[in-house]
């Protein structure tokens, strides 16, 4: 961890000499965003790369081609 | 369990949005602020996500729940089940760049237990042997059998009990 701005933001960096298979990405920056609908629009502007779908955008999601091909679940 | 999506944008998505992005760090959000990121006292979700990116425990949960090796590249169980006998990779280090040790699981383990720690995690290590009477936080069913060699010795057999070690109070932390 480089950097917790608590209720902001918390940086995490890769760690080159981990024993294990090496991380794909050379950090995770979670940004704390309380609001689902906030952090919506930070998706959809492009300013998160993944997101937890609420409930009441699934209809939206699953029919828009854009976003449809990018859907994950398990 | 409320059900939700994940969606995950591919590579060729991240680069129409290049002038906001020019680094590959995944940018993700979180719901609250972890209440903590010590594993002996973490109990939220959000702290466990982030837990899990930091912390290694001996073993963790593979695919379809079956517990895999993790810090433990293998392990044996007595024949009574109440001996778990882990033999641990000699190159894992933590952050700080020391290699870990089997004397840095004793002591995470043994922190979880010591009342002093106020872990409410305490349940989890409480079948060890010695769980309820710690002299200066030592724990006796600990054993260090050599730098890359730790038992865990328990009062009775409990089968559930590897998969408790892939919490987050199984974490180990540097002593």
């Amino acid at each position: 961890m480089t950097k917790w701005v608590h209720d902001d933001v918390l940086v995490l960096e890769k760690n080159t000499e981990y024993f294990d298979k090496k991380p794909e990405v050379d950090g995770i920056e979670y940004r704390i965003i309380p609001e689902e609908l906030t952090a919506m629009a930070e998706f959809e502007s492009g300013t998160l790369d993944a997101i937890g779908l609420p409930m009441t955008e699934f209809e939206r999601f699953t029919t828009t081609d854009k976003w449809k091909k990018i859907l994950w679940s398990r | 369990m409320t059900k939700y999506i994940m969606i995950l944008m591919v590579t060729i998505l991240l680069s129409n949005c290049a002038s906001q992005k020019d680094t590959n760090t995944l940018r993700l959000r979180l719901s609250s602020d972890p209440t903590t990121l010590d594993p002996a006292l973490m109990v939220d979700v959000v702290g466990g996500i982030v837990g899990a990116k930091i912390f290694n425990g001996l073993v963790r949960y593979g695919d379809g729940m079956k517990i895999v090796g993790d810090i433990a590249k293998k392990w044996d169980v007595s024949p009574d089940g109440k001996s778990y006998t882990f033999y641990l990779n000699n190159n894992v280090r933590f952050t700080n760049g020391r290699l870990l040790n089997a004397n840095d699981v004793k002591y995470s383990f043994q922190r979880i237990l010591n009342p002093e720690t106020k872990s409410p995690r305490r349940w989890v290590f409480k079948d060890v042997l010695g769980a309820d009477k710690t002299e200066d936080g030592v724990v006796e069913g600990f054993v260090v059998k050599d730098a890359h060699t730790f038992q865990i010795v328990l009062t009775k057999p409990f089968s559930p009990f590897l998969g408790f070690l892939a919490m987050p109070a199984g974490y180990v932390v540097p002593m």
